[in-house]
């Protein structure tokens, strides 16, 4: 598991090139890849189905990239866009197109829902991690930053 | 004191900027906003959809002046929203005069691509990972970290100015041609998890995530928009792969795989 979680951050680092993410960013985003794998694997782990677990993996990348954002003065959009990239059905789409191909139909509708319900699952956890108020983040933020700047 | 035709056209060039590399519908209206608030302008009204943007000032006034501009779905450049956010957010603490701010734009938005050896590490190193998360065994990693790099190096050809989708199409299908080829070589590699490793790049993982972001928002229009772009790239992505394998059925003769 520990080296899946430092593939997705190589991964994600790797895509915050593709994407020209800002210089001081990339340390953030190689998290924040880790993150959202880390939750799904945990997710699956505990007994959650793929759905849930993609669900808890990207309501925790939403927090955490706010947080972030706030602490770091980024747009949160830098975090969310790379971070999210483990979670994105790229292989239920080729498994959809594969299964089509080779005319297993079953194979195909169940690889095709599966790919709909994790971007749904996806959707929801968006959804869940940004409905709690900015307020809220910005004083758990101010906490973790006054702690800094104590030590 | 800047006129409002100039705050206009300094927040209309802050939003141009942020929605041509990839920014969220409300983050263009808010920076848009905030500059003109700041600056005094009287009746301003901003909005933005996902390809373009609509501004006025001063409208039942004496002095009207309007910003509209086409602003086609682009590549994503991170860095240069980044910038644009700082801007503004200097602005409007005054930290930044009026025409630093507008020097400091034309700089944001000639930020620099990444170097083309960096982009080529990257896509390979992109695809090597995202092909062991899907289940690749080392050699498969190994295997589609290379198939990345010629995907970085494909992407320099404009494939004849064939449309985004096409060229999708063309490059999902290349990599795939790619992989079987890879196969042929090395019997030992899983098709099926190197193709996947190969074809992450592509995925619209970008548009989606806006998309949905936008549709909360309430900016359904643009969230639509944005959806309806990442579902036919899934779906050009989907057909490359597909009439890869299928031309190549075609030449052994109908024996599969």
């Amino acid at each position: 598991m520990i080296w899946q979680v430092l593939a997705a951050m190589l991964g994600v680092a790797a895509f915050g090139v593709l994407f020209h993410v800002p210089g001081r960013s990339y340390l953030p985003c190689a998290l924040a890849g880790g993150l959202s794998w880390g939750l799904y694997l945990l997710g699956q782990a505990l007994g959650g189905s793929l759905f849930l677990a993609t669900v808890i993996a990207s309501a925790g990348l939403t927090l955490y990239s706010r947080l972030m954002a706030i602490g770091l003065c980024l747009p949160s959009t830098v975090l969310i866009v790379t971070g999210i990239f483990p979670l994105v059905p790229g292989a239920g789409i080729y498994y959809t197109a594969y299964y089509l191909m080779v005319g297993e139909r079953e194979l195909f509708a169940a690889k095709g829902l599966e790919a709909l319900a994790s971007a749904g699952a996806i959707a929801l956890g968006i959804l869940a991690g940004s409905e709690i108020p900015q307020k809220w983040l910005r004083r758990l933020a101010g906490l973790g930053i006054a702690r800094k700047s104590k030590v | 004191m800047p006129t409002d035709k100039e705050v206009l056209e300094l927040a209309g060039k802050a939003g141009e900027i942020l929605l041509k590399n990839g920014a969220e519908i409300y983050r263009v209206q808010d920076t848009m906003t905030y500059i003109l608030n700041y600056c005094h302008v009287s009746d301003a009204q901003v909005y933005v959809i996902s390809n373009g943007i609509f501004a006025t000032v001063d409208e039942s006034g004496e002095t009207p002046y309007s910003f509209v501009r086409h602003v086609p779905l682009g590549s994503v450049h991170l860095d240069r929203i980044d910038a644009v956010n700082t801007i503004s957010r200097r602005l409007c603490q005054g930290q930044l005069s009026f025409d630093q701010a507008r020097s400091a734009l034309e700089k944001a938005e000639n930020l620099p691509e990444a170097s083309s050896l960096g982009t080529l590490a990257a896509y390979g190193l992109g695809c090597l990972s995202f092909c062991y998360l899907f289940g690749g065994s080392f050699f498969d990693a190994i295997a589609a970290f290379f198939i990345g790099i010629f995907l970085g190096l494909s992407q320099n050809f404009r494939c004849f100015g064939a449309s985004k989708f096409t060229r999708y199409l063309l490059h999902s299908g290349f990599v795939t041609l790619l992989s079987v080829f890879a196969l042929r070589l090395f019997p030992n590699l899983h098709l099926n998890q190197v193709v996947i490793g190969a074809i992450i790049p592509l995925v619209p993982g970008v548009m989606f995530t806006n998309g949905i972001r936008e549709l909360f928002n309430g900016d359904y229009l643009s969230g639509l928009i944005h959806l309806a772009d990442a579902l036919l790239t899934a779906v050009c992505i989907a057909l490359g792969v597909v009439g890869a394998i299928m031309l190549v059925r075609q030449i052994q003769g109908g024996v599969f795989l």
